[in-house]
């Protein structure tokens, strides 16, 4: 997945998704490459327990602010460009209009590349309607006949899955078809997931299961050196030209 | 699967797979009130003692037995179970029909009702697919009259599978379907493995396991409170009765 000069765009329901699931590897590609992030919403409602948690409730819009500034600060760690929909999150319904504008982005950006979440996440539905959405986009997006501000992808991007929801891979059967070592970045991706204050910073779980998938990908994938790795489904097979 | 007074037989194909695997579990049992037998098929001289082999690689095998005899003997009394080994000897471990008829005999001699042993399609492993094929053919054989041995048929055991071998789970399909809760009894379980000197890497890598399971505990099987789990899968489905 990592080759040097990929863009590649990664989409997300929440805030930190992409920065929890995939963080080392967008932070691979970024450093020779084109990363753009997208979340689909801030996860306001569903994914900042510890502002609802305050005696004195901030307003939605000041949940968004905060959020905003916690992917932000996240992203600039890791060196990718983000962006929010602003949809809003639980449940998030992504109907036709919104559909052509997750379309639109891929045009607009030209990926060769583009990550979501795991097709059958279905523990957190949110996902599913953002993996649902997005693959139904990467399908569609070379077709003419589906108009949209921009014209239509010259290419049809490789589309990979991130992580199910942390511990719900035997209930939603995310079984990691590759591996990333995310090892020489982990600091890093560490630093990033800090940032999300409003999730009571979901970095302890994570390094656990980047030190577990490593685990895997020690014997799976023959990759012997690596301490902390990311896992991957392809929606596709592996191409060997 | 954690009851009072049940009656577990342990199967491993090498020394320390019971141990690693199930050592958790085990524990609990004893504490339950059960009684715990463990078989293992085979020292793991050849293909399990890498600390040995590494030292001398002129080790004569019957000083690596006895060195992982004692390491067993050791390792059971910390988790307070006794240990027997068939002594089979390891790679290829090789069970027919001879062999077979001993751990019919041994199932029929304990009576469990609780069968442990290696996950069926652990096929990266193969003597730990033998050791399965062969305790699963006891376990569904033990009840028929048609088959002699020295005692008389008993009823069939619950069988039930510990982890596949650290890190293959995404290979070999081994998807959890049911989660024992080992925080209490872990320090007696990393002590046991700490006693399996010969595979000096036990105790990180399986608390590393252990820290992972109980993410997916915690949502699969929302065991809230649970710190380090193992997972198994049960062969057959829940009882309700």
């Amino acid at each position: 997945m990592i080759r040097p000069g990929r863009r590649t765009l990664a989409f997300s329901a929440h805030a930190a998704d992409f920065c929890t699931r995939a963080g080392g590897s967008l932070m691979r590609l970024a450093q020779d490459g084109q990363v753009k992030v997208i979340d689909l919403t801030y996860g306001e409602r569903c994914e900042a327990p510890a502002l609802w948690a305050r005696q004195d409730k901030p307003s939605i819009d000041e949940i968004k602010d905060i959020r905003r500034q916690e992917m932000e600060s996240a992203a600039a760690i890791l060196g990718v460009e983000i962006e929010c929909f602003d949809f809003g999150d639980c449940p998030l319904l992504l109907g036709p209009e919104r559909r052509l504008l997750i379309m639109d982005a891929i045009r607009a950006f030209q990926p060769d590349l583009v990550l979501t979440h795991w097709i059958d996440d279905h523990l957190h539905p949110d996902h599913v309607e953002t993996s649902q959405a997005v693959l139904w986009a990467c399908c569609y997006c070379q077709v003419p006949g589906v108009e949209t501000a921009h014209s239509p992808c010259s290419l049809k991007p490789e589309l990979v899955c991130y992580e199910a929801q942390l511990g719900s891979s035997p209930q939603t059967k995310f079984l990691p078809e590759f591996f990333v070592d995310v090892t020489a970045v982990f600091d890093h991706k560490m630093e990033a997931m800090k940032c999300f204050a409003a999730q009571y910073d979901p970095s302890e779980g994570y390094e656990v299961l980047g030190r577990y998938r490593a685990l895997e990908a020690n014997l799976v994938a023959n990759m012997a050196g690596c301490r902390y790795a990311e896992g991957f489904c392809r929606i596709g097979a592996d191409a060997v030209y | 699967m954690i009851r009072s007074n049940r009656r577990t037989l342990v199967f491993s194909a090498h020394a320390a797979d019971f141990c690693s695997r199930a050592g958790g579990a085990i524990a609990r049992l004893l504490d339950a009130g059960g009684q715990v037998h463990i078989y293992d098929m085979t020292y793991g001289e050849k293909c399990e003692s890498p600390e040995l082999w590494r030292q001398n690689p002129d080790f004569d095998l019957d000083e690596v037995k006895d060195i992982r005899r004692q390491e067993i003997k050791a390792a059971a009394a910390v988790l307070g179970a006794p240990i027997d080994c068939f002594d089979f000897g390891d790679s290829p471990l090789l069970l027919g029909p001879d062999r077979r008829m001993q751990i019919l005999e041994a199932i029929r001699v304990f009576k469990p009702d609780l069968v442990l042993t290696h996950w069926t399609d652990d096929f990266m492993h193969p003597d730990h697919v033998e050791t399965t094929q062969a305790v699963l053919w006891a376990t569904r054989y033990c009840f028929r009259p048609g088959l002699k041995t020295a005692h008389p048929p008993c009823a069939a055991p619950e069988v039930v599978c510990y982890e596949t071998v650290l890190g293959m789970a995404p290979l070999t399909k081994f998807v959890p379907n049911l989660y024992v809760d080992i925080t209490e009894v872990f320090p007696r379980k990393k002590e046991a493995l700490t006693k399996l000197a010969a595979q000096p890497d036990l105790p990180e890598r399986y608390e590393m396991l252990a820290r992972y399971r109980a993410l997916e505990a915690q949502s699969t099987a929302s065991m809230k409170t649970c710190e380090l789990a193992e997972g198994f899968v049960r062969l057959g489905t829940e009882a309700s009765p």
